[in-house]
């Protein structure tokens, strides 16, 4: 069958056409660029040392090429936007961006608006590989990359690839539910072994502490050099299906009649989103709330269809830990309140507000 | 010519056989019913056609084993439209609809301006273009079905198969749904297969009925030659009577505190 002549000839009036966008889509589109360039002029300007906004907006004026005016700003003002406070909000806009990714891209694979990118045991990894590291390689000087982040890293990677693995040998096809239930397992593992490993070096329970509770206040442009990749490779892959997370929402059944083999699909999905997971909990730590507040937030507000939730909730993420990072480092200042804390304390509420009123609607 | 071709094909569901061996030829642009009684194997021939179980023998569609194809060709010219869609409540009807364009756009690609003007086109032909920012959990069961279809029908598969199309829809709803899917095949030519267990709706619309009774073809043909009381009160175990109005409409209607008779008004 071709509806090329038929249908078109049957519309009783004007020729069909859809619009690529809702009018609705395209404000939230519009609004999602303009808070994040929002939240970044707020974190390179605000900040204990003062720097003055006209100053630090000139400052970044002029590293546009061709453009050549002066910002006013001493050594010392530049040293701080460009050393500390712009490696900053770039990690953190990096974080969140993933963040908000994998968990768009972990509830589309498994249909399930609750699921966040530590669903399958990221996080349990994570803090499983930097709790040995730190319990078994303190100080970690002599090494040619901090092993913290490496093992934290490689230890994400192990325990999703791990509830895969089994997921695989119980069910060939790894269907959804079977994946997420070798996940739970996984995850309650590896939360074991690491809190074995924690009670048997009571020492290190402090810096282990810190660091699942997450923060970015050691970050510095290395740290953004390390996970730019990553990000950049596992955000690719997942805007590459975006499409293809739709049609995994009428279940594997109906997608596989409309031609997509949804196991590989899932699989590509996860395997893209946990990649990146990993490599930003690696330098931000176990930051929560994120992956699972910005994407459905952005399905509240901007629809369901993943061709426009997966990008928004990168936009959304990347403003959302940049505000959470200012709001940690500036309430308590001198002293900081851990990310993750900020994450939940704001995000929560907020989540209740949304989600109340898409319920009145 | 033929648009499906089975050959001896039978459906196994863990070693127990569920279907076959079936063999039947359904012409291009023809309307065939499968029925009888629950657990016949009307469901299992839907989905070896649509490729989602695998079975023996051969099916052709379109001159091609469908087991032979892609999952992505395969989804070009059958479409299926199950008996319990995984509906996603919060898609909206345009989105929805624009899933049946997955066969027709690439794999890391988005739609194209003639994937939407397809969505846009079927829409207005199922007269769901009001609907098409509506959520589909905000839909009514016919307006859902319409739905079903349109998605369906996006899919520009000549072979389209239906799983009881109409089993969870009122009258009016019903006769209005299997209406437009006749117009639709007429329209554009496309082969229908259906399973249904309303009786006088499928010997009213279908081409050709298949009475399956334990996966095994015991009646096929022209309603009229499969729907008399003496077959369907063996097959299906029920007290009912066939009646046939003037203009050769047939009905089946159950008998309420009635004995069992040989003959009825009809056949």
């Amino acid at each position: 069958m071709t509806l090329t002549a038929p249908p078109l000839d049957r519309v009783p009036t004007e020729p069909a056409s859809a619009p690529a966008e809702p009018v609705g889509a395209r404000r939230w589109w519009m609004a999602a660029v303009l808070a994040l360039v929002g939240a970044v002029a707020a974190g390179v300007v605000v900040g204990p040392a003062g720097l003055p906004w006209r100053g630090v907006i000139l400052e970044l004026v002029a590293w546009v090429p061709l453009v050549h005016i002066r910002s006013g700003l001493s050594p010392t003002e530049q040293a701080i936007l460009w050393q500390i406070r712009m490696p900053r909000v770039v990690l953190g806009g990096l974080v969140g961006w993933m963040l908000g990714a994998s968990g768009a891209g972990y509830q589309g694979a498994f249909r399930n608006p609750l699921a966040d990118p530590y669903l399958l045991g990221a996080a349990a990894g994570a803090g499983l590989g930097a709790t040995l590291m730190i319990a078994y390689a303190p100080g970690s000087t002599g090494w040619p990359v901090d092993p913290v982040p490496l093992a934290a890293f490689l230890g994400a990677i192990a325990a999703v690839a791990a509830s895969y693995l089994v997921a695989t040998t119980a069910d060939r096809h790894a269907t959804a539910a079977t994946v997420l239930l070798a996940g739970i397992a996984v995850a309650a593992f590896f939360t074991a072994l690491q809190t074995y490993v924690q009670q048997q070096h009571a020492g290190s329970l402090r810096q282990v502490y810190a660091w699942i509770l997450g923060g970015l206040n050691t970050s510095g442009w290395h740290d953004v050099v390390l996970v730019l990749p990553y990000v950049t490779l596992s955000s690719a892959v997942l805007l590459a299906h975006r499409r293809l997370l739709d049609v995994l929402q009428v279940g594997d059944h109906e997608a596989s009649t409309l031609g997509v083999d949804t196991a590989r699909t899932r699989l590509v999905v996860v395997g893209a989103a946990t990649l990146g997971t990993a490599a930003v909990v690696a330098v931000s730590g176990l930051i929560g709330f994120v992956g699972i507040i910005v994407p459905h937030t952005i399905r509240l507000a901007a629809g369901s269809s993943y061709r426009r939730v997966l990008p928004l909730s990168m936009l959304a993420g990347a403003t959302f830990l940049i505000v959470a990072d200012l709001i940690a480092r500036t309430v308590a200042s001198p002293s900081e309140i851990p990310i993750g804390v900020i994450t939940a304390f704001f995000g929560a509420p907020f989540f209740i507000v949304v989600l109340r009123r898409r319920m009145r609607s | 010519m033929t648009a499906i071709e089975l050959d001896g094909v039978t459906v196994r569901y863990a070693g127990v056989l569920a279907l076959g061996p079936f063999t039947e030829q359904i012409p291009s642009g023809s309307w065939l019913c499968l029925i009888g009684p629950n657990g016949a194997g009307k469901t299992s021939l839907l989905h070896a056609i649509a490729g989602l179980v695998p079975h023996g023998g051969r099916i052709t569609v379109n001159g091609a084993p469908v087991d032979r194809r892609s999952p992505l060709h395969r989804a070009r010219v059958v479409a299926l439209v199950p008996q319990r869609p995984t509906i996603p409540e919060d898609m909206s009807v345009s989105d929805y609809t624009l899933l049946g364009r997955t066969p027709h756009i690439p794999r890391f690609g988005i739609e194209s301006e003639w994937d939407r003007a397809v969505v846009a086109a079927v829409l207005d032909r199922l007269e769901l273009g009001p609907f098409a920012r509506r959520r589909l959990g905000n839909l009514s069961g016919g307006e859902l079905q319409r739905v079903l279809l349109a998605r369906a029908l996006a899919q520009e598969a000549p072979v389209l198969l239906l799983d009881e199309p109409t089993s969870a829809l009122d009258l009016g709803h019903q006769q209005h749904v299997l209406r437009l899917v006749d117009e639709l095949r007429q329209d554009f030519g496309l082969t229908v297969v259906t399973t249904m267990h309303d009786l006088t709706l499928a010997g009213a619309h279908a081409d050709t009925l298949v009475l399956l009774h334990r996966g095994v073809p015991v009646a096929a043909g022209p309603p009229s030659s499969v729907l008399t009381e003496s077959t369907l009160r063996r097959y299906y175990h029920a007290d009912l009577q066939v009646l046939t109005a003037g203009d050769g409409t047939i009905a089946v209607v159950p008998r309420v505190g009635h004995r069992p008779r040989s003959a009825g008004r009809g056949s």
